[in-house]
């Protein structure tokens, strides 16, 4: 079922779109347009204001007034010279300048004529002016009928005033109508200011909250690479550096001159930690030895690092042997001090191997594959040593090194070319010394030196060799003890070592099946030895297994029964046949009543458990007259025969045949 | 370069006068329009001028149109600095003008500071009259009042009857 798509924010999607290049144009567009005709509509009404204000000056309103006031004093004059009966010299005077004031007056409406400012108010209000001015111009004052003289003027200032108020009306309107014009464009600007305003805050709180949200986004953004990074390069639970930057940490040292030393560092059963402690212990562990090396690091300019499970290194500048061991050392008593967990102390143990680049032999390459190469087998000497202890890679180990990365080169070639040999050796009945099998046993001819197969097996398992070796041995001596019964109307059985490595899978099922079908021995005549070792943990797979392989007929072996890791548990295992008694048994069986007691005991369990028993290792008589004693039926060792090649044991069996058979 | 800020410099100083300055001028005696101009110290004495006794101060001519003469004229008459400080007037705040009309107008004094204000007596050598708005008339360069923003009409006063400080 398809999961429906997460909506993305619709704020994000807006972002988006005007981040576009078609986006940002047109919104950039939308501004400048917008300011654009916010701009003609303010110079639209400012511009309007300006043509009213231009047919308007106050000077024409006040032209109105003076020019009434004008008349005014005109009358006046003339009354009182009436009143008086005569015009004095003094108010002939007065009476000439009034009629100048007016004429300077007329001349003020006349230029606002001329600006066609209210043009009929203003021409009638100057052709009534011009008609006073035609009664005092027409005589001298002194010469004057002022009766006359009076009443003309009386009569046109009548007109005059008539005019002068539609005039001073028409101009107050014309005021009004700019003064609301002045308050319409004011208004209009304010809304203009307004409106910019509320839109310039809601673009700054808009930039604003997105800002800060481009900041969040960018330090979220920020932490969450810091912490990618510290996921690539550092291991979690401890914060050390992880295997990745050990690696270029490492190249980097070597890189550079001066002496480096690589300290490998194991946790001693660290697996038993868990187990018994549980998983939190365990960490707490591993954060500890961590916290132990980083502060060593920190100390010494050094570099610590996990490099996965209980495994850690230390990159440590110089080779003084003298410092290192005091280092090591003062890290592992440290660490042997222990942890404190539920009111106990848990005691940590570390295995170190290490290695300086300046003490590589010449022919090794000092690069960080080497260097660690060394240094882990330093670290391996350590734990086969008995853990606890620390290594240093030297000239001995150097030896071993290279003679194991010799081996491990060959090893492929070996098998592949058949230098690899199939030994037999005799498995007899009791008291008699008939022989009624054989063990097979791998043998190594290198460069013409047999090399026994406790020198390469393990390396044969650590590289993956051992299934098709353990394979070679099962095929070639299944085959000719086939064959040989065949030939010789004989039942010989023969018994194959089997690396515990096979019974972890069900792989060996099919090739020991294809093994037993080429080579037409009866699977009754097989059997199929198992050692038990520390790989085969799961013992309840490993059992399955064998229930399959001995539901084909097959027999099951439990070799080296009484050393390392086999218990009496095997016994009582409903899949094992038979059990071999370890060599180091026989060898005390003469000198020690515990071993012939031991022995004793197991036979007897085995003999009421219907397993065979088969006593290895018996070099004498006298053991063997011993194991007579004790009622075992079944033995090997030097005194029946040793492991010769298979052509020569069956060559000398096919020699004796005829003894037996007559026997 | 300097050439150039020379030849500004040059036309500046060049163009200044001509803009804004009466030019001192000898006047012959005319008949004048009879017209009184008093004149109020700060102690309150009344001097009484006539265009002919105003006169007899340094006098000065003014090509120059003004708001209701749309071609220039020449005016000549006395400087009001000049009349100003013949009254010791020059250092106070302000003064009043009235006109014969009773028209009256306060001037601040750093209009008569900014501006060559002329006491005009006499236009295109012949007596000013009042319908011409004289006999007295205050006159400024009609440039340097079109270039100054403390420019107003109300300052040019016709018909000047009467100078004292402002209370």
């Amino acid at each position: 079922m398809p999961r429906p798509a997460r909506r993305r924010p619709t704020i994000n999607r807006m972002l988006d779109a005007l981040a576009r290049r078609v986006g940002l144009s047109l919104s950039l567009t939308g501004l400048v347009l917008v300011c654009a005709l916010a701009g003609l509509y303010v110079e639209r009404s400012v511009r309007h204001l300006e043509t009213s204000k231009e047919h308007f000056s106050d000077r024409y309103l006040r032209n109105g007034f003076m020019a009434m006031v004008d008349i005014q004093r005109l009358l006046f004059i003339v009354q009182e010279a009436k009143d008086q009966g005569a015009f004095t010299p003094r108010s002939q005077r007065d009476f000439l300048a009034a009629a100048d004031f007016l004429y300077a007056r007329s001349e003020d409406f006349r230029q606002a004529l001329d600006a066609r400012t209210p043009a009929a108010s203003a021409s009638a209000a100057v052709a009534s002016l011009d008609a006073i001015l035609a009664i005092t111009d027409r005589e001298p004052p002194a010469a004057a009928d002022l009766d006359r003289l009076f009443s003309d003027l009386l009569a046109a200032a009548d007109g005059t005033r008539l005019h002068l108020m539609r005039y001073l009306e028409e101009m107050g309107r014309m005021q009004n109508e700019i003064m609301r014009d002045q308050s319409r464009a004011v208004g209009e600007q304010r809304n203009v200011v307004l409106a910019s305003l509320a839109g310039l805050t809601l673009i700054g709180i808009a930039a604003l909250l997105l800002l800060r949200r481009e900041v969040l986004a960018r330090q979220a953004r920020d932490l969450a690479e810091r912490h990618v990074e510290f996921l690539a390069y550092f291991d979690q639970l401890t914060e050390l550096p992880n295997r990745t930057q050990f690696q270029s940490h490492l190249a980097e040292r070597l890189a550079a001159p001066g002496p480096v030393t690589l300290v490998l560092v194991d946790l001693d059963d660290f697996k038993g930690i868990n187990d018994t402690w549980g998983h939190a212990a365990g960490d707490a562990v591993l954060c500890r030895v961590a916290r132990l090396l980083s502060a060593e690091a920190d100390a010494t300019g050094g570099f610590a690092a996990r490099l996965g499970g209980d495994e850690f290194a230390l990159v440590l500048p110089g080779d003084d042997a003298r410092a290192l061991t005091t280092t090591l050392g003062g890290i592992s008593a440290e660490a042997r001090k222990g942890l404190p967990l539920d009111g106990e102390m848990l005691r940590i143990g570390l295995s170190m191997g290490y290695a300086s680049n300046t003490l590589l032999g010449a022919d090794m390459d000092p690069t960080p594959d080497t260097l660690f190469r060394v240094a882990d087998f330093a670290l391996y000497s350590s734990k086969a040593n008995g853990r606890g202890r620390y290594t240093q890679y030297d000239e001995e180990l150097e030896r071993r090194f290279l003679e194991r990365r010799s081996m491990i080169d060959d090893l492929p070639r070996a098998v592949e070319s058949g230098s690899l040999d199939v030994y037999l050796q005799p498995k007899v009945l009791l008291p008699g010394g008939e022989t009624f099998g054989f063990e097979a046993l791998i043998r190594w001819n290198r460069n013409g030196t047999v090399i026994l197969p406790e020198d390469f097996i393990q390396i044969a398992e650590e590289c993956g060799l051992i299934f098709e070796i353990d394979r070679h041995v099962l095929r070639s001596a299944a085959a000719m003890l086939g064959r040989f019964n065949r030939e010789n109307g004989t039942a010989y059985s023969v018994s194959v070592n089997l690396s515990a490595l096979h019974f972890n899978s069900s792989r060996i099922i099919a090739w020991v099946r294809d093994a037993l079908a080429e080579t037409l021995l009866e699977p009754r005549l097989v059997t199929l030895e198992i050692t038990e070792t520390a790989e085969l943990r799961d013992w309840g797979e490993a059992q399955r297994v064998m229930a399959e392989l001995r539901g084909m007929g097959t027999r099951i072996s439990i070799d080296d029964f009484g050393t390392g890791y086999s218990s009496l548990a095997y016994l009582r295992s409903t899949v094992v046949d038979e059990v071999k008694i370890d060599r180091s048994i026989v060898e005390q069986i003469e000198s020690m009543d515990k071993a012939r007691f031991l022995l004793d005991g197991v036979l007897d369990i085995a003999r009421n458990l219907g397993l065979d028993v088969v006593v290895e290792g018996v070099q004498n008589r006298a053991q063997s007259e011993t194991l007579c004693r004790l009622g075992a039926t079944r033995a090997q060792g030097f005194l029946y025969g040793q492991p010769i090649p298979a052509h020569a044991a069956l060559d000398r069996l096919r020699s004796e045949l005829p003894d037996q058979r007559k026997a | 370069m300097r050439n150039i800020i020379f030849c500004v410099l040059a036309a500046c100083l060049a163009a200044a006068p001509l803009a804004a300055a009466p030019r001192p001028v000898t006047l012959d005696a005319i008949d004048h329009t009879a017209a009184e101009l008093i004149v109020v110290g700060t102690d309150g004495a009344e001097a009484t001028y006539d265009p002919a006794t105003l006169e007899r101060m340094p006098t000065y001519s003014l090509t120059t149109t003004t708001p209701w003469r749309s071609d220039p004229a020449v005016f000549e008459g006395v400087l009001l600095t000049d009349l100003l400080a013949a009254h010791g007037l020059s250092d106070i705040d302000a003064i009043e003008v009235t006109a014969e009309n009773d028209y009256s107008v306060t001037i601040p004094r750093a209009v008569w500071e900014e501006f060559s204000i002329l006491v005009a007596t006499r236009v295109d050598g012949r007596a000013h009259s009042r319908r011409a708005r004289g006999p007295i008339q205050f006159v400024i360069d009609m440039d340097a009042y079109s270039a100054s923003a403390n420019a107003r009409e109300d300052y040019l006063v016709w018909m000047a009857a009467r100078i004292e400080p402002a209370r």
